[in-house]
This record gives structure tokens, sequence and C-alpha cells, in this order.
């Protein structure tokens, strides 16, 4: 498999979150704004990348046995890193991130990952592996905040847009249903929706 | 040049090899909207029908007409409740006619976004699919205009049909294959985007001609949900001269709708019957347990308040999403009764307990379905037991 | 000659509920046969009771559809697969 490959295919035709179906849960809640879901992006994309980069380096050594375990606590100090990381240089997206960071552990993604491909791989392509998964699940992320946000607070990135086009000036006003989680999964589906009909690959049969 | 000149004319254009091929489901529902299609069955050159030659006359497409004519006293009734209600909150003194007039000034655009919204997702969707248009959403179109309030702001009506459409049929496949129904969905997504102007509570009444610019008003649903005594006596309710949304009030006129619904064997009096019963049984056992204000509501003022009578007989009874067996009739029906006042009463804040209990039960429908027909199935499987014991000995 | 009648109306999904019923004396679920013998599930239009059908006891359902579906030839469709299957 090419190295490119690796990092491509997350992207569009196994995308985790929307041909994989892992990790849906962390990416309803935190994609009400756009910037906690960036953030949350790039800190999915370093656990996910970092833990597949270790474990892959350790892959031979590890009992088969604990295995799980030992995944665990490399993904937990990992994931501790990064908290402390967010809390010392972003501390406000961190506190509204509160507990979905430390989620990240349970994140179906990194686990998938760890198993699927980690524990059989060289560490480049493990590394870059967890980069493109991280990436997907980012592109992801960063759609459903951008609609979300915009729509449901008529702010981007904390910019009030809406305000300043003057729309709520000729009645616009913020669809309040769209911040709720099952609107976010409704988006969701329409995004598998649009992509299985430009794809036939994807259709099962 | 008569109507049936015209389309022949039109047809080789749209048909196979036609220039404007690409159309061909936009005309086909134009012109089956206009005359029966002349599809035959039978003859030589048609001996793949191995089946039946001669067919019922009634089809898909009259019987939604039925439901909308069923429809008619409600609207008739709801466009002069508009006007009604704006001549008294302003304190004007409008004649009859003036009233129904105003009434259908502003419901004219309400049902005409409606329609041309969810009209063209569905051409859209049907050219897409290469199928014939379905004629499910005239009835939908219209019930979804009834069902909001008389200020509603278009565009906000247009988003929520488009959802509707869209996320409650166009997904699933089209009419006849969803699981929820599209009218309610289009009044939860408003409920739930825009709750200042949809809630339960107060209503809004038009305060002029154009414009969204309203005064508000609390329907009798909310009266009792803030605890204030109600002031309009149970007769006004059951006439429908009281605010609401547009054309829900009413239910003299939904009886009426409701006649021509079960005489022409449309809708199911299984479902109507078990939804009365399942709302008295639990209005009855509020009032006696009698815990707070609420419960105190006597039992048959749930039927004239809010969407009730409305739900109860247009929404409930929609053949796709209901249950399809007549037990599993009985079972849905008595538990839309029994959430919807359970949620008026239980729940403060959704006065209006019958739009989601009927979405609750759309999602139990099929599995109320696989359980009757799971019933069946044993005692056939029975059946086969008794009969290979018989046969071995 | 050659005869021919007006089917009055195009084919839909099957949209309204519980007319079969009333047409059908036995004790199946017509609606839910059909749309098995539609997918092509044979067994379970075995369990619903396709052994006990032909599809000239649905033809007055075929008259009465609303939907314009063509029943009994579903039914008999239903029916070869089914004996294929088991290998009659």
């Amino acid at each position: 498999m090419k190295k490119f490959d690796l990092i491509k295919l997350p992207f569009n035709k196994e995308n985790p979150i929307t041909v994989q179906v892992l990790g849906i849960c962390s990416c309803l809640a935190v994609t009400a704004q756009l910037k906690p879901a960036v953030v949350m992006a790039i800190s999915v994309t370093v656990v996910v990348a970092l833990a597949n980069l270790i474990i892959s380096l350790l892959r031979n050594t590890i009992p088969p046995r604990i295995r799980i375990i030992v995944q665990l606590v490399i993904v937990s100090t990992l994931v501790i890193l990064v908290n402390q990381v967010l809390m010392a240089f972003v501390y406000d997206v961190s506190k509204q991130l509160s507990v979905y960071v430390g989620l990240i552990i349970t994140n179906c993604i990194v686990m998938g990952r760890l198993e699927a491909f980690a524990m059989t791989n060289k560490p480049l392509d493990s590394l870059l592996d967890g980069i493109g998964n991280g990436l997907g699940y980012g592109i992801i992320l960063v759609i459903l905040g951008f609609v979300r946000e915009l729509f449901g607070r008529g702010t981007l990135w904390g910019y009030p847009i809406i305000e300043k086009l003057g729309l709520y000036n000729i009645g616009y006003e913020n669809n309040g249903f769209i911040i709720m989680a099952p609107m976010a999964l409704i988006l969701v589906g329409i995004i598998i929706w649009i992509q299985r009909s430009h794809d036939k690959e994807l259709q099962e049969k | 040049m008569t109507l049936r000149n015209f389309f022949d004319k039109l047809k080789p254009n749209f048909s196979k090899g036609g220039r404007f091929e690409k159309l061909s489901s936009t005309f086909e529902a134009f012109e089956s909207f206009a005359y029966t299609p002349n599809t035959i069955t039978g003859g030589e050159k048609f001996a793949r029908y191995r089946g039946c030659h001669i067919r019922d006359a009634v089809d898909l497409k009259r019987t939604i007409i039925t439901v909308v004519i069923a429809l008619m006293p409600a609207l008739l009734f709801g466009m002069w409740n508009i006007g009604h209600q704006t001549s008294i909150s302003n304190g004007l003194d409008w004649i009859f006619w003036h009233q129904i007039w105003f009434g259908f000034l502003r419901l004219l655009p309400i049902i005409a976004v409606s329609y041309i919204v969810g009209l063209t997702i569905e051409f859209l969707f049907a050219e897409i699919r290469h199928e014939e248009v379905s004629e499910g959403f005239i009835g939908t179109g219209l019930i979804i205009s009834m069902i909001v309030p008389v200020t509603i702001p278009l565009w906000q009506l247009a988003l929520a049909v488009a959802f509707a459409v869209i996320i409650g049929k166009e997904v699933f496949g089209g009419s006849g294959y969803n699981i929820l129904n599209p009218a309610l969905l289009a009044r939860a997504f408003l409920f739930f985007s825009y709750p200042s102007r949809m809630s339960g509570e107060n209503v809004w009444i038009a305060a002029d001609l154009w414009g969204t610019d309203a005064i508000t008003c609390a329907t009798p649903l909310g009266q009792l949900m803030s605890g204030q005594p109600l002031q309009v006596s149970a007769l006004d309710m059951f006439i429908g001269t009281i605010p609401g949304c547009t054309c829900e009030t009413s239910v003299v006129a939904i009886l009426l709708g409701a006649v021509i619904l079960l005489l022409t064997g449309i809708a199911s009096w299984r479902i109507m019957l078990s939804v009365v019963i399942g709302g008295g049984l639990m209005g009855l056992l509020f009032n006696t347990i009698g815990a707070n204000d609420y419960m105190h509501i006597p039992f048959y003022y749930h039927y004239l308040m809010g969407g009730f009578a409305f739900g109860c007989v247009f929404m409930a009874t929609d053949p796709v999403t209901a249950a399809h067996t007549n037990t599993g009739k009985w079972i849905y029906g008595f538990l839309i009764g029994v959430f919807a006042v359970m949620l008026r009463v239980v729940n403060p804040a959704y006065p209006e307990g019958m739009m989601l209990a009927i979405l609750l039960m759309n999602c139990f429908a099929p599995l109320i379905d696989h359980c009757v027909v799971a019933m069946n199935i044993r005692k056939r499987k029975k059946r086969w037991a008794i009969a290979e014991r018989r046969n071995i000995r | 000659m050659d005869f021919d009648t007006g089917r009055h109306g195009s084919q839909r999904p099957l949209f309204v509920t519980g007319e079969f019923e009333k047409l059908v004396p036995l004790d199946i679920y017509p609606m839910q046969l059909i749309k098995a013998c539609i997918v092509g599930d044979i067994e379970q239009m075995e369990n619903l009771g396709i052994y006990e059908v032909e599809p000239e006891d649905l033809a007055l359902c075929e008259f009465a559809d609303t939907s314009k579906t063509e029943i009994q030839a579903i039914i008999r469709e239903g029916l070869e697969k089914a004996r294929k299957e088991v290998g009659l």
C-alpha cells in the first residue's frame, strides 16, 4: 500500500465517521461551535498518531493477553498530556470541552486503529495511518462545527458574522434545533447520504 | 384547443428521445393530475398482466383528494377564525365576510409556500430516480399549512417543509416508505428550531394583513398550564372560536372531516376510537389522582384543547406511519391517547403533547406490527406441528 | 377479439392499510405476505403462510388495491421461488 494512500483513504473512502462509523458520540457533542471542534480534531489526531507510533514500535514485545491494558495505558498517558497542553494554552476551549478530552480514551477510532493497524504494521505506516484517520475525523468535525455554529448561533469562530451582515434586522433568527445533538446526527446522516450517492463502491448491494 | 389535445401535442417532447426527456416525470405528474392515466390491463399486447384485468376505480390520487376534501371544513373555519381573532383583539368590528377574506389572504401565502417548496423537492427527487411523482404530498402540504401559527415567517415554513420532505420522506425512498409523519416532522422542526415563534402556550394572532407582527394571547392550554382559570367555555372550544394555530381549533369542523373519512373508509375507525379511549382513560386516571392543578382538568376537556382532535383524526390515521395490522392499530391508537394526555399533564414544558406522542408511536408502530405478526406466525407453526404429528401417526 | 380495460391509475408503493384484511377470509396478513414475496425473503414468506395461499385467493385484493400492484403475479413468483428452494 502506497504511503500516500494511508493518509488519503481515511478522508473519503474509509472515513472513520461516515464509513467506519466510529467516534460518533464525541463528534456530536463537541461540534456545537467551530473552535472546540477544531481543537478536538487536532487533539484526536495527535493521540491517534502518537499512540499508533508507540504501539507499533512495541508491537513485537507486548504479550497478547495483556495487549488491551498496555494500549489503554499508553493512550491514557497521551490523553493526559494533551489535556495538560490544552489547559495551558487554550484554557477557555478546554473548559468548554471539559469531559470530552478525557473521553478520547474511549473514542473508538483510537482503539480501533490500534487493534486493526498498529499491532501488525511498521511504525512509519502506523504513524501515517493515525494521521490520516485523525484528519478524516477532523474534516467531518470541521464541517459539522461550521454548519452548526453558523446557523445555530450566527457566529463563526466567535466572530458574529450574521450580525455584521445585518441579517437579524430583516427577520432572520437562529435555529435552535441545529445546536441539539439529534440534528447533528441528522447532519452526519446527510453527509453519509451525499458521500454514498457519489461513490458507487460504498453502496452495499 | 381542448386540454386533452394540449397534452397530446406536448407528449412526444417529454417522452423518451424527446427534447425535454429529463422532465418526463414532471409532465406525467401534471397530465395525470388532469386526466386518469390511460394505461390498460389485459389484451393480447399486455398478456404479461397475469392478474385481474378489471381494476377498481379508486387509486391513490382519488384517496388523497378525498382527504383534502375532508380537510375543507376545518380549512374554511380556520380562515374565518383567523379574521375573527384579529378583529376581536384589535377591537375592530368586522363583518363575517371581511373576516373570511382576511383569513384567506393570510392563509394563502402559507399554503402556497408549503405546496411550492414541497412539490419542487418531490418533483426533483422523482426526476433523479426516474419514477413518477407520488401524490402523498398533496395531503401533507395542506395539513402542514393548517398546523402552523398564522404569523410564521415564510422562510421558516419553507425550511420546515424542506426538512420534512427530504428527511421525513425522500431519504427513506418516497411516499409509502416513511416511518415518521412528515406533517408532524415539519411542526416538530419549527417547535425546536424557533421556539419563540411556536411556543405552545402562547399563540400569535395576526396583527395586520402583512408581516409577522403579532399579538400574543394564551391558548386555553396555555392558560391552564400557567394556572389561570379558563376564560373560554367548553362550547367555545368545541366550536373553535378560540385562538390557536391556523386551522386546528374547531372540533366541529374536524368531526365533519372525520365523518367524511370514515364513510369513505380511508381512515381507520379503530385508530380514532382507540385514541379517544386512551386519552379519556388517562384523563380520568389523572382526575382521580388529582395531585396538582393540571390533573384537575376534566378528561373531556383534553379532546377539545390544543391539537388533540386534529391529530387524532388526520395525523394518527396516516396509513403509512401507523400500525398496519388491525390489532396493532388498537394498541397504537390507545398508546397515542395515553401519551398525549400524559405529556400534557405531567410535563408543563410541552403543552403540545399530541404531536410528540404521535411521533413517538410512529417509531414504535413497526415494533407493534412485528409482535402482532409474530403471534400469527406462532399460531401457524403450532398448526404445522399438529399436522406433522397427525401425519407421522 | 382483443379486450382490454383501464387500470384507473399508476402503480404506487403499498400505501393504504386495512383494505386487504377485509377481503381475504384466511388467517393471514396479506400485506406483509405480499411485501415478503416482493423482497424474496423465503423464510418470512413461509412463516406468513405462502403455502396456504394460491394467487387466485388474493384476486379480490388485486381488484380493490389502491396502489395497483400486480398481486397475483407477485404471489405466483413467490411460490415458484419457495418451490425451487425446497427443491421440488
